[in-house]
């Protein structure tokens, strides 16, 4: 179906939090998913072998024998879904995950820092794009906002910024809970484990909305 | 007679995942595959695309050139000797004839006079020669 990447020039800006989430809504969903961990420290590779309603979510590392083209490849044939988590930096992977992408995801929290990565990461999205001469889906996702009804003001200025610079962001944000940090430790996930709550609808709402950017492309576009 | 009540409306089904798989000929692969030449991504350090290299998975980047992989089996360790100019004259003479280096020449010397020199220890491994 797709090949999703997560990208941010900036580090710690939630990419494999997001990841992780990915990868459960779409196993809670029965739908046949894999992972590419680009990530030297292999977060989300240790975050699947530890929750056990993931033992059968195959996550590819690369070696010096397979390129990540050939890798991703392999997983494409056989799965629907392959899940990219790149590094927090412009390396040589993040322009071929962007050439093989449906759909790119760019994590932002809300610093300037953030921001400048998120831009920089929109505008290699769009040169890839050029370069692949297809249509690649895109969204900048809020990340660690406030969960609760009150929307600091940092959070609509710079929603409001990245609209200025042509970036579309989700009308969803990942809000700012415990639950997410302690997913490794509990081997507990909301999208697989507690559906009904608030934390589980969260992401859910980012995911139905990061499928619909994926319905947008035209359909010979997202093979 | 019994009527049924209109039924309320239905979003269509848009479901992305309906979709096939990426076929293995998509013509994504073949440029994520360019993208990953060590020229490329060289082009791509120098534009400013890539400003971290990724160990893992640009081996053909960092790796040595083929040819410049040393075969030698001993470490190689200096040696300072003197003697008469005109055998220096002479050695100097054959490299330049031959290209057989000096170190070569006394190395092949010493095979024949009985003393172990290996074959993998022969080479000359400046820049260019084989």
């Amino acid at each position: 179906m797709a090949i999703i990447t997560f990208a941010q020039m900036k580090g710690g800006s939630g990419k494999t939090t997001l990841a992780k989430c990915m990868v459960a809504e779409f196993v809670a969903r029965g739908r046949s998913v894999a992972a590419m961990d680009l990530d030297p420290n292999r977060p989300l590779g240790r975050f699947v072998a530890c929750i056990p309603e993931l033992a059968g979510v195959e996550v590819a590392v690369p070696d010096s024998e397979r390129r990540v083209s050939v890798v991703v490849r392999d997983l494409a044939a056989r799965h629907d879904t392959v899940v990219i988590d790149l590094m927090g930096a412009a390396t040589n992977d993040t322009q071929v995950a962007m050439a093989l992408s449906d759909l790119v995801i760019v994590p932002s929290q809300m610093s300037e820092d953030d921001f400048r990565g998120g831009i920089e990461t929109w505008r290699q999205i769009e040169e890839a794009e050029a370069v692949a001469r297809r249509p690649i889906a895109r969204g900048v996702v809020m990340v660690r906002t406030s969960a609760g009804a009150i929307r600091p003001r940092v959070e609509g200025f710079l929603r409001e910024a990245y609209e200025k610079a042509g970036v579309r962001v989700l009308a969803a944000s990942f809000g700012e809970r415990t639950v997410w940090k302690e997913m490794n430790y509990a081997h507990w996930v909301p999208p697989l484990h507690d559906r009904d709550s608030h934390a589980a609808q969260n992401f859910a709402a980012i995911f139905d909305e990061l499928l619909g950017l994926l319905a947008e492309l035209p359909a010979d576009a997202a093979a | 007679m019994t009527t049924t009540r209109r039924p309320g409306l239905q979003p269509p089904v848009i479901d992305p995942a309906a979709r096939a798989r990426v076929a293995p000929d998509d013509p994504r692969f073949a440029l994520a595959e360019s993208l990953e030449r060590p020229e490329v991504i060289r082009e791509a350090v120098a534009a400013g695309r890539v400003r971290a290299i990724n160990t893992e998975t640009a081996t053909g980047l960092l790796a040595p050139p083929q040819g410049r992989v040393s075969r030698r089996t001993a470490p190689e360790v200096a040696l300072s000797t003197k003697v008469p100019d005109y055998v220096l004259r002479q050695l100097r003479r054959r490299y330049a004839e031959s290209g057989v280096t000096i170190r070569n020449q006394i190395l092949f010397a010493l095979r024949l006079a009985g003393i172990e020199v290996r074959n993998e220890d022969i080479t000359d491994e400046r820049k260019g020669r084989k």
